[in-house]
């Protein structure tokens, strides 16, 4: 998209105009603009910034073997991890993708551009784009995703993410808002109409479940699905490997790599380490703190961390004793010494928490009085609370003899100095995941979202479907829709400062500790560039030399 | 005939056990295949679609004649059939089970007959010694220990049993070097004070006062009476090392049996777990019944009576 006139009435245009006054951070500047749909090149651009230096030249051929966890993955749209996505976005594409500098690129969806009171958004599709079975890209091809995803029998997470402002409430189901909620005036135009002013429209195009699939397929996905992407799948097994290979005439171009072999190595991340030091892989999707210890000193290993907003939440459930006290959600809190937690628990990789899910990597964190640590006041607190003797209660958490139980266990030594006896109470992963939402005290999981108060809209608006704390409150849920509603990103992060600043008070959750991202690459790995997300973009991954057979 | 009935029925008994475990509660069949957030419409229409409203006594033999016939419907968690799930790790874990006891029936059981052989002798001492420490060190400990010294440091051998490329006899070596070490000492354990008991024996002391030879004594009178125990031991550690050796498989992401049930309980993959278990069982059938003729092979007297 070509920079609009700074005069102009829309939202992208008060934006150029406030930059250029000095009034808005560059960094801001470019996520945001980029999400009302400025192209990345052209906020560069605008913002002075030197375009990126071309990838260092690349080695045509050659299989990468890459490590990830190799699940049932009939069903894209039902993904609620990232890492899910990871395969099928070789073969299919997503509308927009977010980049590992922070900015919203265009992916099958080429432009967008939102009305001046951000409640119809425009979307271009990408001209030229074809699947592989040659049928052109049209807009009904993603229209026809957009409403599977928001259809409550597909069970998709999507809907979570767009419900306050594409859905409402009939007889206690969730229906689109308007029958005109999706259109599709030609091929190469998608529209959305909300039920109230929205910014991360665009952004929330990117997530793990909202990868275009091919509408002839019926949203399944097995080897051999069609798709845009650069890849064919040829291979699937669940548990064990997948195999995709590239192909030729995909919008993305032609991957440097002949083929990619992704591999399951189990649960334990142990192995996962042992198979990159005896070269069995040449990648590890993802790496916990200890491998990394091992990992830093082996020759011919590179580790990457990626700053990320992924963290690990404590949160209670505020309709359940004793945590219906705010008094009490605050002692809990002020208990818990981030920097410890940072340090015992993450080896002092990553960043410490201030117990209100706003990472500062992200656009609209706003700087505000840390919760201070402060054991003393926090008994104080219990007792004002009627808990002075403390209480006992239990904590559930997923089980994976890594960062989740070291926090868990950190934290509950810290909440005994308060007089809270915590017990830890372990779950398997898809055990916890199933009833996550009902569980009094957990620790969960949290993956990282372009923007602070998208995790807030999702986690704890009343409501949300991923309100697992059960938090309500009616101030903070009119801070999340103004700040929903505000493309300003210097005036929405004054709104982020008074939704931290609830969260200090009266919030639901303890956040200690912001977890980068960790992966692994062979050095023979070339442009591997570190993604918030986890996302790899293998299609611009290259090996140096063939890689070696097993083990030696 | 006797043995082999015996072993059939143990199979019907397991298999009525299973289908009460897994089955009788058609609802909860229900949940663990649709997940838990499915209405209790789904789950009604899932249930008559498959048969699931029929008497239990109707659905256990259906329920078996599918099984009977090798088809155990589909793996939830790998989202194919389960038998081209279940038949490749029962083949893996046989492949290391034979690797296993390959290694350690030829050095336990000729280590525990030299001991025992002559109790409180050097041999035994060292043996004894021997045995003690490396049975007393469990898997996962010596599984870091091995990876640690022979993957890290020396770079001999793959740090995982993936075989990603075809069979790699290398991937192997972890593995069953960490089964041998643990139990080759519990054999040879075993075998040594068998073997003391039996030689210990009137008729073995009278053997050797007529000046029979220590071959002799050994091959003709000893060996036999000896074997007993570690014949019944070794029997068991069939069944142990096909389903039961999951910390050593899921170490070195070995693709045996003993991950495969623990992955099907993990994510409520009935079909699986069931088929599985009922695999298993069946293995225990069969060596248990192995075992028998075996006995009665070491002593004719157990078949006498």
């Amino acid at each position: 998209m070509d920079i609009p006139d700074r005069d102009g009435d829309t939202p992208l245009s008060r934006l150029l105009s406030r930059f250029a006054e000095g009034a808005v951070p560059r960094r801001a500047f470019l996520r945001t603009a980029t999400a009302l749909g400025l192209s990345a090149s052209a906020a560069g651009r605008f913002a002075g910034i030197a375009a990126a230096s071309a990838p260092s030249p690349a080695r045509r051929g050659g299989t990468l073997r890459l490590q990830i966890p190799i699940w049932d993955i009939s069903h894209p749209a039902t993904f609620e991890w990232f890492n899910l996505s990871q395969m099928v976005s070789a073969v299919c594409d997503w509308a927009c993708v977010l980049g590992s500098d922070g900015m919203l690129h265009g992916g099958l969806l080429e432009s967008w551009s939102p009305s001046p009171d951000l409640r119809s958004w425009t979307f271009r599709v990408r001209p030229g784009v074809t699947w592989r079975d040659g049928r052109r890209l049209i807009a009904e091809d993603i229209v026809w995703n957009i409403r599977r995803w928001l259809d409550p029998a597909v069970g998709s997470p999507y809907i979570g993410a767009v419900a306050s402002y594409l859905t409402r409430q009939v007889d206690g189901h969730v229906v689109p808002w308007d029958a005109n909620w999706i259109e599709a005036p030609d091929d190469l135009t998608v529209r959305l109409n909300l039920l109230r002013p929205h910014v991360t429209v665009a952004e929330d195009l990117y997530n793990q479940c909202t990868l275009i699939l091919d509408p002839h397929e019926d949203g399944v996905f097995a080897a051999g699905s069609n798709g845009t992407g650069p890849f064919d799948m040829t291979t699937l097994l669940v548990g064990e490997r997948s195999v995709v290979r590239a192909r030729a005439g995909s919008w993305r171009g032609t991957p440097h790599l002949d083929e990619v072999h992704f591999i399951d190595l189990g649960d334990d991340r142990g192995s996962w380490a042992a198979a990159m030091v005896s070269d069995q892989v040449d990648g590890l999707y993802e790496l916990g703190f200890d491998q990394k210890i091992l990992l830093d000193q082996v020759p011919g290993v590179k580790v990457y961390a990626a700053p990320s907003a992924q963290c690990g939440v404590a949160r209670m459930q505020c309709d359940k004793k004793p945590f219906d006290d705010a008094r009490v959600r605050r002692a809990m809190r002020m208990a818990v010494d981030p920097q410890r937690v940072l340090a015992l628990a993450q080896g002092g990789a990553g960043m410490p928490g201030d117990h209100h899910h706003v990472c500062p990597i992200q656009p609209d964190y706003a700087p505000v009085p840390l919760v201070t640590w402060d054991p003393a006041a926090a008994r104080r607190l219990l007792a004002e609370a009627g808990h002075e003797k403390g209480f006992e209660t239990t904590l559930c958490c997923i089980d994976d003899a890594g960062p989740i139980m070291k926090s868990t266990t950190v934290m509950v030594e810290m909440w005994r100095d308060i007089g809270v006896t915590v017990n830890i109470q372990t779950y398997p992963q898809e055990l916890y995941a199933e009833h996550w939402k009902e569980f009094p005290f957990a620790f969960t999981m949290w993956e990282h979202r372009p923007q602070g108060i998208m995790t807030l809209a999702l986690g704890y608006r009343t409501g949300a479907s991923w309100n697992e704390s059960h938090y309500a409150n009616p101030a903070f849920d009119l801070l999340v829709d103004q700040g929903m509603a505000e493309p300003d990103p210097v005036a929405r992060r004054h709104i982020t400062a008074q939704l931290e600043e609830i969260m200090h008070q009266d919030g639901p959750l303890v956040q200690a500790t912001w977890v980068p991202h960790l992966t692994s690459f062979s050095i023979r790995v070339r442009n591997y560039r570190p993604h918030p997300m986890g996302y790899i973009a293998i299609e611009e991954l290259s090996l140096d030399e063939p890689a070696g057979t097993t083990g030696g | 005939m006797k043995r082999i009935a015996a072993t059939l029925l143990t199979a019907v008994a397991a298999s009525i056990l299973l289908f009460l475990l897994f089955e009788l509660s058609p609802r909860s069949v229900a949940i663990a295949t649709l997940g838990p957030f499915a209405t209790p419409e789904q789950q009604t229409l899932w249930l008559q679609a498959h048969g699931y409203m029929q008497p239990p006594q109707v659905r256990y033999c259906r329920w078996l004649g599918h099984f009977l016939i090798g088809d155990f419907g589909q793996s939830r968690a790998f989202a194919a059939p389960v038998s081209s799930v279940l038949w490749p790790r029962l083949g893996h874990s046989l492949i290391l089970v034979a690797c296993f006891f390959a290694i350690t029936l030829p050095v336990a059981l000729p280590l525990g007959i030299a001991a025992g052989l002559r109790e409180g002798s050097a041999v035994d001492r060292i043996v004894s010694a021997i045995a003690v420490a490396t049975s007393a060190l469990p898997p996962f400990a010596s599984a870091v220990l091995l990876s640690a010294l022979l993957v890290t440091r020396l770079h001999l051998v793959p740090g995982t049993s993936i075989m990603t490329e075809g069979w790699d006899w290398r991937q192997v070596v972890l593995p069953v070097l960490v089964l041998v070490l643990s139990d080759v000492g519990y054999l040879a354990r075993i075998t040594r004070t068998s073997m003391a008991e039996i030689m210990a024996t009137p008729y073995i002391r009278a053997a050797i006062l007529k000046g029979m030879s220590p071959a002799r004594i050994l091959f003709r009178h000893a060996l036999r009476n000896a074997m007993i125990t570690p014949f019944t031991i070794i029997m068991l550690q069939v069944n142990w090392a096909i389903g039961g050796v999951v910390v050593v498989e899921a170490f070195y992401s070995f693709h045996g049996i003993g991950t495969l049930l623990l992955q099907a309980a993990l994510r409520k993959d009935l079909p699986l777990l069931e088929a599985a278990t009922f695999v298993l069982v069946m293995i225990a059938g069969i060596t248990q019944m192995l075992a028998d003729i075996g006995y009665a092979f070491l002593n004719p007297r157990i078949r006498l009576s």
